[in-house]
């Protein structure tokens, strides 16, 4: 695998990271 | 006739427009979106998503599905523009790389109504992605803030529930029946102009006076740049953006482009006071976008038409980086109304505006685009302030903090103080953590205040999903690409998170009564309490930063 393979399987792990953390937020703010 | 004299015809035509649309724009969204109709079309579309139009959303429901259909969205995106070249209608020997981080920056940019571009649109993508990918995203990512502008509306407008209607039912419905027939409409209006429509790729050569050979990429343009405009996308076919002949051929399309970028803005708000049963109340919402607008395009257009210096003072007024066809007082005017919007499509060249006029740019978007603001963006930022400022004068006067018959307690309140503070959070750590790298510093191709303005300026409309450019720093980059992206993601997610949250939280209430101690909210009074907390609460987040660039240019 090359470094551009390499970072297109880094910037989809980054979106789905990105997300995910969006829905914590969602999950943390809904037990305010 | 001078200069400032059609400046003014011009500003004042288009606020005649505006004021003539947004009474029928506004009350046929409101039809949209509390139809219980759905066409054939629609119907078959639910159908192929599996969904259920006549199914309710909880707020946590509509926040999921909202975020599923943009992770999804910056995927195929994503994977759509590092394929293009297998695929057809790709441009042979495109001038910019699409490297992984560059697709990435652009597919979250597209998808989050910024269109952010770190590339020459006409030299790096095919018209298959135009089309197909980045177009698409230009009706879905309006639609999308309009659905969530329509959820915090039912909020306040519904009683002892906990449901906010149907996300997918709000997408469809303002893609199809609000965007993409007014699109055409625009679409056909700029042919009439002047703009092209066409598929030409590589067969337009023209031999250049320097006895070279230049290719001419065509494409459909005037289709992308109606979506462009009306779902204040502001990402450009050519990289001169609307700047360019192709694209805004001439005075009149001009007109009809910053027309087209604030007329849903302007008429949401009609919408919202017809949902709430209350056109005054929609009215006192327009009146504070408006005032706003004004004060900012009234110092705008004195700090470009009076600038000193030497040649400046020769042609009478900051000349440098406006299109000759457009002039001083009619670019001034776009700039404002793209950055008081969401859109971030420019006529000009905003790094070369005086130090001032560079300063509203930056101040508008800091605003939180909410004079008018984007597609639905503009609404809900618009309506949490006039919360906050209800919470506020509660506090100077010992009211009742209420809007519309709906308390503000301290849930309330944290989320809207959440919302407004997290934009500016991203924003200036941004622009902190990139100063404080030497290597994102050798980015800058301007030293002192005005680089750190270009840091500022990117890092405030990548946050605040506007997507314009002051320039005069290399931003395509590892570094730069992903630091913007992650700033566009995170400055348009979390903020509907909490938006959507203060929905739910409204609309359970019941309505309380008016009394005596209640706040009016339809008043002139009123209307000036919104825009003064806005303009001071804004002040006293940017101002530091705001001295360092563009006021401490100024001063110097």
């Amino acid at each position: 695998m090359d470094r551009s393979d390499m970072s297109v399987v880094v910037y989809i792990v980054l979106t789905v990271v990105i997300f995910a953390l969006l829905g914590l937020v969602q999950k943390l703010v809904e037990g305010l | 006739m001078s200069t400032t004299t059609a400046g003014i015809l011009f500003l004042a035509s288009l606020i005649v427009a505006l004021v003539a649309v947004h009474v029928p724009l506004g009350d046929y969204m409101y039809r949209v979106y509390t139809s219980n109709k759905d066409s054939r079309g629609e119907r078959a579309i639910y159908r192929l998503i599996g969904a259920d139009p006549k199914a309710e959303q909880t707020w946590g429901a509509y926040v999921r599905s909202v975020l599923a259909f943009s992770a999804i969205s910056i995927l195929f995106l994503f994977i759509f523009q590092l394929v293009q070249g297998k695929l057809p209608l790709h441009l042979n020997d495109p001038a910019t790389q699409m490297t992984p981080a560059l697709a990435w920056n652009t597919a979250v940019s597209f998808v989050t109504n910024t269109n952010w571009q770190a590339y020459s649109g006409e030299s790096t993508q095919g018209h298959l992605v135009q089309m197909a990918g980045l177009a698409v995203q230009n009706f879905v990512s309006a639609a999308v803030g309009m659905a969530v502008a329509i959820a915090l509306v039912r909020g306040l407008a519904r009683r002892n529930t906990g449901e906010l209607g149907n996300f997918w039912v709000d997408l469809v419905r303002g893609t199809i029946r609000i965007l993409l027939p007014l699109s055409v409409i625009a679409a056909i209006i700029l042919v009439a102009g002047g703009a092209i429509q066409n598929f030409h790729l590589h067969d337009q050569v023209v031999n250049t006076l320097a006895g070279g050979q230049q290719t001419i990429t065509g494409g459909p343009v005037a289709s992308q740049e109606s979506i462009k405009e009306l779902g204040n996308n502001g990402g450009g076919f050519y990289n001169a953006n609307s700047a360019h002949p192709f694209e805004n051929p001439n005075s009149w399309t001009n007109w009809v482009e910053i027309f087209l970028l604030m007329v849903i803005s302007f008429s949401l708000p009609r919408t919202f006071g017809r949902m709430v049963e209350s056109k005054k109340q929609g009215y006192a919402i327009a009146a504070v976008m408006a005032v706003l607008a004004a004060i900012s395009v009234s110092f705008m257009m004195l700090v470009q038409l009076q600038h000193h210096g030497t040649v400046p003072t020769a042609v009478g007024s900051a000349m440098e980086g406006v299109e000759q066809r457009f002039g001083v007082a009619n670019s001034a005017v776009f700039a404002d109304a793209t950055t008081l919007t969401s859109t971030g499509a420019v006529d000009s060249f905003h790094d070369s505006y005086t130090s001032l006029g560079g300063m509203i740019t930056m101040f508008n978007m800091q605003l939180g685009e909410v004079a008018p603001g984007g597609a639905g963006s503009g609404l809900y930022g618009m309506l949490i302030l006039a919360i906050i400022t209800v919470f506020i004068a509660g506090l100077m006067v010992g009211r009742t903090p209420e809007y519309l018959g709906k308390k503000i307690t301290p849930r309330e309140i944290k989320l809207a103080a959440t919302y407004f503070l997290i934009t500016p959070l991203i924003a200036l750590t941004g622009t902190a953590v990139a100063m404080a790298l030497p290597g994102q510093r050798a980015g800058m191709l301007n030293t002192g205040p005005h680089g750190l303005s270009e840091v500022l300026y990117a890092f405030t409309s990548a946050a605040n999903n506007n997507g314009s450019a002051f320039a005069g720093i290399s931003v395509n980059t590892e570094w730069y690409n992903t630091a913007l992206g992650l700033a566009m993601a995170f400055g348009r997610f979390m903020p509907m998170i909490f938006v959507l949250a203060l929905a739910a939280s409204l609309a359970k209430q019941g309505k309380a009564p008016e009394s005596i101690g209640t706040l009016p909210t339809h008043r002139p009074q009123f209307v000036g309490m919104v825009a003064g907390v806005t303009l001071i609460l804004v002040a006293l987040t940017f101002l530091p930063m705001l001295a360092l660039g563009p006021l401490a240019e100024g001063i110097h």
